[in-house]
């Protein structure tokens, strides 16, 4: 499976918009570099096995939290729980591809 | 897991079926309960549609497996799985941020944020649909 994990990094870039808008918000994006360390890792078939599986895991997060979030703000239509809903969707999916590769990594299933 | 047992790959297939039934409605519903469709809805209408059709397909091929006696996902469908979910996240990362920013750039305001999670599910849902019958007939 080709490496394309580390082209995540480049959303760090857009940290830069912090000296343009004045917006702290968007220093965060500088902890999406840490993404570019996994250009350097070398891979063998079961850790691309796991890298696969977790992804896929967190995939599968981003359309259920999705789908939730657009589904309970219309039935409630608190039109504020969006940014919410947008967080726990990102933070979600990273924090779920990471617990799931350790998973994997560590019991070996 | 599911996929291991004769009930599970039954399973499988009605839960398939039963989502496919409940999106389909949900659409149904939509259209007929809002006459004022807007053109964001005139365009993501037939990418769902895409991403109902291309489910069944795959919920059929699952089912004409277990009909014929055959797994309903061998070792190189499930590898399939893997790099297709590995793209849908790559995806659903870029177009969380991107939609936002490329709206901001081109027309100088925040995309609305259900506009913004609406593309994350299309986006991804199309990138994995796409990324798993390429690797599914391609076989590597």
């Amino acid at each position: 499976m080709k490496n394309i994990l580390w082209y995540l990094g480049f959303i760090s870039i857009l940290s830069i918009l912090y000296f343009i808008k004045g917006d702290s918000g968007y220093l965060l994006f500088l902890s999406f570099a840490l993404f570019f360390f996994t250009y350097w890792t070398k891979a063998d078939e079961r850790i691309n096995q796991n890298i696969g599986r977790a992804t896929r895991n967190a995939f599968l997060y981003t359309m259920f939290s999705s789908v939730l979030s657009i589904l309970y703000i219309n039935l409630t239509e608190n039109i504020d729980f969006y940014q919410w809903g947008f967080a726990l969707v990102i933070t979600g999916t990273l924090a779920i591809c990471i617990l799931s590769f350790l998973y994997y990594d560590n019991t070996g299933n | 897991m599911l996929n291991d047992t004769k009930k599970g790959q039954k399973l499988v297939i009605i839960m398939g079926i039963g989502i496919t039934t409940l999106v389909v409605f949900t659409l149904g519903f939509y259209m007929l309960a809002d006459p004022s469709i807007e053109l964001f809805d005139i365009i993501t209408i037939p990418i769902i549609l895409i991403i109902v059709l291309s489910s069944s397909y795959l919920v059929y091929d699952k089912y004409k497996n277990m009909k014929a006696g055959l797994p309903t996902q061998d070792e190189r469908l499930k590898i399939a799985s893997y790099k297709a979910g590995y793209y849908g996240f790559i995806a659903a990362i870029w177009s969380a941020i991107g939609s936002n920013m490329a709206s901001i750039f081109l027309f100088d305001q925040d995309l609305r944020g259900g506009l913004v999670v609406a593309a994350v599910v299309l986006i991804s849902g199309i990138t994995f649909i796409l990324s798993y019958f390429y690797f599914s007939k391609k076989g590597e």
